[in-house]
């Protein structure tokens, strides 16, 4: 199987026009990108930073693509089509490097192995770099014949320049050969496949003993010609590229078998694909990301394909495999076809063919979509278009819409719209989970902002990754939130006598069992009480010491409603990452986090042994309410630590936690001495020794 | 009977001695019968915070630096036993310890780089940086040069070749101070790491071949690099102040992976052999391990991905080291921690939680010696001695009893080092009539004379016992009384056994056995 990559944008060009060619860097994982008149850029591979660059002078154009000696460790271009210039890593000009002139015009510059770089002069001579200075007017070709395509070669150890010219009569291969300190040429006509083919593209494939030459004509039909030693032998593939329109086509020839061809169409697109010659099947095609302007090119360096489009060079990265026909079963050498459009994205593709149900789809929904955003003006209308498009999106196949922008925007058709407030559509959206995570912020501050309280407590519900941020604004809502008018905690509450006489047996007990307490707290708070009484809505939020004294104990120790206490739970109870809510929890108010404090300091004091009575109060675990604790404590220390507000509850909370530590510490003595009994040994004594005593030990 | 039972502050170690109370020679360890066990908690031993960790993997031996300044040198062949310890001086710190071979070297805050003498126990060359403090120090891999990092903004090599320790060159100044430092592979290239920055230095010329500049968490806090490591395939591998574990490509400077590892200051990280595994820890205690492991199976693609998180300190971890297949760790809270490096692959992962062991920061050898006919205990501190009577009771009682005393410990003697020299060992005779010790250099010896033992108040002299010029004895590492109380013998600094005696009121070499190789 071979199959390109998705597409890269790898670096950005001036445009398609001025790009020249990319060829191997000075090692392995860089690249050298030509501009025409621009500059000269050398990018990393692996990261595609610009690791080196020279920009041009004005006037100066490159004609033949920079390429890297790396025996001599250095750069050759072609300027202006007669100046050849060298250059080194470290210069730091491009009019530092040397220069050398030619009287005639270059066509290009080619390197193979350790041999002198080769000139392929305009005239089809050709000649060794050294010799530039030497009168080269007199070539093979004539005026009006111009070269189309070239490759030097190394064949047998015997340097092979090719190039391949139009002419009157057809188009002509040339093979120059270096023998006895000489350049031999011999010339060879090109069959066409038929007369009125033109030559869209060549390539070759090179090997120690042979050159493959691919020829793509016009009409999609491929010819090879294979050089090797002195014979020339030509061959006419049985296969037509489909999708070859025009002469905007570019191809690459992977390996012997394996040609990528870029610009072939399929339907209203067009795109790269690659193609086995042995059985003549098309393998892989996937669209261009963006729709190249003008005449395609296509360039590879390594085990990628460099395409310009538009204003970006973009890579594809392909793996080429064997080619047996295992693994070409199920392939199709169908290109075309008839109104194919394919899903829009730029990553998703597919080599197999679309069924028309699954092909019209997206156009369809994408219909629905714009009528909902941008048609309906009055909810009735909104409403029906809305379910339409809900039913559209329920089915699988568009699942990928969820987290697109077009999402986004409709949940911002949402809460933006003035003219009707679509709560119900709001509520499907979050119910069946098809808010996007970048729009929950501004979903949870507008739902804050309409008193939704129910709506926030689903978003929470349902769906999943929210942000730290938006807990932070739910909780703060929450907390603030005027509940007076909302009956849904007890609504959903259907044990609510059952929770009222679970919380009172907690109170009673806790009243009994903490009469010092209690006394400490209603001595300590009589300033917090004064404090909190200017802040308005205490009544509610009474705190359990706030009054003081043991009559009043049960009401006192109501921290929150039940129903807030529910909200908030739910808050709770949603995962985070304790480095992103700390921040988070430093832009909530002090009123709220410290109300939120002598909540969890509640939970923490009458958190139930059993969850399984009352589960929808006591959801949360000890180790959540003590993370959320340690939060509340870090995000806010400094005012916790000045203001007098938070001082009780700061005592409180220490007076609590000392208790919890003995307590386990109680349990782990408690273990040691279960154990003990169980393996039938005396219980140890606990000796308190000081710093020194003397101790009476009978060793028997 | 009696026995003697210590316990310090931190970590209960115990230590047995019996005594047979009226007649010392017919007492046999292990006899059964009625013992009293005096249990002493009055022994204020202070464990030192570990600062940094230097591993030789030839001779499988662990270097530890605490924070008073001492060296110790861990035997992992013989289950962690601590072969010699190096006491530190007064105003001495180590920051970074290096081996080369079998030599060890130390730099500190005092602007030096030390070769330590580990048969002597003491520094054998000294250099100094020309330079100012000393923050880390590295060896090339040929081990033929130092690189210390200092607080002047320079990096200094040092040429160690040939047995020596001398200055060699500096690199260029660069704006801060250089906290950390680590050699290529190839011996062409150096890593820094300072302020805000990492800089890549070519040792030929000794200029910055790479600059990179870290990220701030806030405007007007730097960030700081505490730790570096340079992989062979010049990735960076850095700790800093954020808390971020940072993986750069050092070939162009730019940053693989940033993993947010720990809350607070990454103050050490380690890496293993074949470069697969990277271990980071620091303030927060945590000691988190990376793998370098394909995203997917049959992948070529590999990634830098955090794999194991352990805790088991209690406080700042302050150095990490890879031994073999085993991570050691230590830091504030004094001791070092050996767990296994678990492998990233899926069987390693379902397999049951490894043990790990804890290796306490109390010294193997006895820090405290006992006259027991005379009820006497010998404490031995950093630079100075106490000297106790124990509690006495005429009472008994049944296994388990907590006797009432008839009359409490009693400090008799404070003996403080000249020039607060370290105390390498001590010992007192059996009838405490004697009590000697060892500095690095010579040994002193001093009677004691004592009245009314068991009264309130006891009268205590002591003087101090001149030595033979001729016949003085070297520094001693070790010692102890013989039983007949006049002779003490003691394993030298130059690793020789000498029996020095009492002779015309003079302390002076009996004998010396030859030097033990």
């Amino acid at each position: 199987m071979a199959a390109p990559m998705d597409s890269i944008a790898f670096c950005k060009i001036v445009n398609e026009p001025s790009f020249v060619s990319v060829k191997p860097g000075f090692n392995e994982s860089s690249i050298i990108v030509s501009s025409k008149g621009k500059s000269c850029d050398v990018y990393a591979l692996a990261d595609q930073k610009l690791v080196k660059s020279w920009s041009l002078r004005h006037g100066i154009k490159i004609s033949s693509p920079v390429l890297w000696d790396s025996q001599k460790e250095k750069f050759f271009c072609v300027s202006n089509n007669q100046d050849v210039h060298t250059w080194n890593k470290d210069t730091p000009d491009f009019d530092k490097s040397k220069k050398r002139h030619s009287s005639t015009q270059i066509h290009e510059l080619m390197l193979t192995g350790e041999n002198e770089p080769v000139i392929l002069y305009c005239n089809g001579v050709v000649d060794f770099v050294t010799n530039i200075k030497t009168d080269h007017s007199d070539g093979p070709l004539k005026p009006l014949e111009q070269i189309l395509w070239s490759q030097v070669a190394s064949l047998d150890s015997r340097l092979v320049v090719l190039f391949v010219a139009n002419c009157e009569a057809g188009y002509k291969l040339y093979r120059v050969c270096y023998e006895h300190d000489s350049w031999q040429s011999v010339c060879s006509d090109i069959p066409k496949p038929t007369e009125e083919s033109s030559l869209i593209s060549v390539d070759s494939y090179t090997t120690d003993t042979f050159v493959t030459a691919t020829f793509l004509w016009l009409n999609g039909k491929l010819t090879q010609t294979t050089v090797q030693g002195d014979t020339v032998r030509h061959t006419s593939l049985s296969h037509t590229i489909r999708g070859c329109e025009g002469d905007s086509v570019a191809m690459v020839g992977l390996d012997e078998i394996h040609v990528a061809f870029a610009g072939i169409t399929r339907g209203s697109e067009s795109g790269i694909c690659i193609y086995d010659t042995k059985f003549g099947l098309q393998k892989s095609w996937q669209p261009f990301v963006e729709k190249p302007q003008c005449k395609q090119k296509m360039v590879r360096v390594g085990d990628r394909l460099f395409v310009p489009c538009g204003t970006t060079l973009y890579s594809y990265q392909y793996e080429v495999q064997p080619s047996t026909l295992s693994s070409l079963l199920g392939q199709s050498n169908l290109v075309e076809q008839e109104g194919g459009a394919q899903v829009p994205g730029h990553y998703h593709w597919n080599p197999y063919k679309k069924s028309k149900l699954e092909v019209e789809s997206p156009d369809q929904l994408v219909e629905v979509y714009y009528s909902v955003i941008n048609k309906a003006s009055k909810y009735p209308e909104f409403s029906s278009k809305f379910l339409t498009l809900l039913g559209h999106l329920k089915q699988g196949r568009n699942q990928h819409w969820i987290m697109s922008g077009h999402m986004t925007s409709l949940v911002r058709r949402i809460l933006g719209e003035r003219k009707f407030w679509a709560k119900h559509e709001l509520e499907q959206l979050i119910s069946n989970g098809f808010i996007p995570v970048g729009v929950l912020g501004e979903l949870i501050s507008r739902l804050a902002e309409r008193s939704e309280v129910e709506l926030v407590f689903m978003a929470l519900g349902h769906l999943g990754n929210i942000p730290e941020k938006c807990l932070c604004q739910a909780l703060s809502f929450f907390l603030q939130c005027d509940l007076s008018g909302s009956t849904n905690g007890e609504d959903e509450s259907p044990d609510d006598e059952g929770d009222v006489e679970h919380d009172e047996d907690m109170e009673e007990g806790e009243g009994e069992s903490k009469q010092d307490d209690m006394d400490t707290e209603a001595h300590t708070v009589n300033g917090e009480d004064q404090t909190n009484g200017d802040e308005g809505d205490d009544d509610k939020h009474a705190h359990g010491a706030d009054k003081g004294g043991q009559k009043k104990g049960n009401r006192n120790r109501k921290v929150m409603e039940k129903a807030r206490a529910r909200l908030v739970n739910k808050v709770l109870s949603m995962s985070y990452s304790d480095v992103f809510l700390l921040e988070c929890l430093r832009k909530i108010s002090f009123k709220d986090a410290l109300m939120l404090l002598k909540y969890l300091c509640y939970l923490l004091e009458t958190m139930p042994v059993s969850q399984e009575k009352n589960p929808e109060y006591f959801n949360l675990t000890a180790s959540q309410i003590v993370d959320w604790l340690c939060l509340v404590l870090d995000a806010h220390i400094t005012q916790f630590v000045l203001s007098p507000d938070g001082h009780v509850t700061i005592v409180k909370l220490k007076y609590l936690l000392s208790r919890q530590v003995d307590f386990f510490n109680d349990l782990l003595s408690i273990e040691t001495l279960l154990d003990q009994m169980k393996a039938k040994r005396s219980l140890p004594h606990e000796k308190k020794i000081g710093h020194y005593c003397i101790e009476v030990l009978h060793i028997f | 009977m009696q026995l003697v039972k210590l316990a310090t502050g931190i970590h209960v170690r115990i230590t047995w001695y019996a005594a047979e109370e009226q007649n010392w020679n017919n007492i046999y360890i292990g006899a059964m019968g009625e013992f009293k066990v005096h249990h002493v908690r009055f022994f204020e031993y202070t464990p030192q915070a570990v600062q940094c960790l230097a591993y030789n993997k030839d001779k499988n031996k662990l270097a530890v630096a605490r924070s008073d300044g001492s060296i110790e040198i861990w035997n992992l062949n013989d289950s962690w036993y601590q072969e010699d310890s190096i006491p530190g001086k007064k105003g001495q710190t180590v920051e970074d310890l290096v081996w080369q071979g079998d030599r060890l070297f130390s730099a500190g805050l005092d602007g030096y780089i030390y070769e330590i003498d580990l048969v002597a126990l003491q520094i054998k060359r000294s250099c100094p940086s020309n330079a100012g403090p000393v923050w880390c120090l590295t060896s090339n891999p040929a081990g033929t040069q130092l690189a210390a990092g200092t607080e002047g903004a320079y990096v200094v090599l040092l040429n160690t070749d040939s047995d020596t320790l001398e200055y060699s060159t500096r690199f260029e100044a660069q704006e801060s101070r250089i906290l950390c430092l680590s050699w290529h592979a190839s011996d062409s290239v150096i890593v820094t790491g300072g302020v805000d920055n990492i800089r890549l230095w070519s040792t030929s010329s000794g200029r910055a071949l790479q600059r990179i500049t870290l990220a701030r968490q806030d405007k007007h806090k730097e960030t700081v690099v505490w730790c570096v490591a340079l992989l062979s395939d010049m990735t960076i591998v850095s700790g800093d102040s954020r808390g971020k574990t940072t993986f750069w490509n050092g070939k162009h400077g730019t940053v693989i992976k940033s993993i947010q590892s720990h809350k607070a200051d990454v103050y050490c990280l380690a890496v293993n052999t074949t470069e697969t595994c990277v271990v980071s820890s620091g303030v927060d205690s945590s000691v988190v391990q990376f793998n370098y492991i394909a995203a997917r199976e049959n992948s070529d693609w590999r990634d830098w991905v955090g794999t194991f998180l352990h805790n088991h300190h209690t406080h700042d971890v302050r150095a990490v080291q890879i031994v073999g297949n085993t991570i050691v760790t230590g830091g504030v809270d004094t001791n070092l921690i050996e767990f296994d490096v678990k492998g990233a692959k899926l069987k390693d992962l379902k397999k049951k939680e490894r043990k790990w062991r804890r290796v306490v920061s109390l010294p193997q050898r006895p820090v405290c010696q006992v006259a027991p006919s005379q009820n006497i205990l010998l404490l031995q501190y950093a630079n100075y001695l106490e000297v106790w009577r124990l509690g006495h009771t005429s009472r008994s009682g049944v296994n388990g009893d907590i006797l009432p005393l008839s009359s409490n410990p009693i400090k008799l003697i404070q003996l403080k080092t000249k020039g607060s020299n370290p105390v390498y060992c001590c010992a007192i005779s059996h009838d405490a009539s004697l009590l000697s010790y060892s500095d690095n250099s010579s040994i002193r010896m001093y009677r004691i004379t004592m009245v009314n033992l068991k009264s309130i108040q006891p009268d205590v002299e002591m003087t101090r016992i001149p030595v033979d010029p001729d016949k003085a004895p070297d520094g001693a590492h070790c010692m102890c009384f013989l039983s007949s109380g006049s002779r003490v013998v003691t394993v030298t600094s130059s690793s020789r056994l000498q029996v020095s005696s009492l002779a015309v009121g003079k302390l002076a070499v009996e004998h010396t056995f030859p030097a033990i190789s």
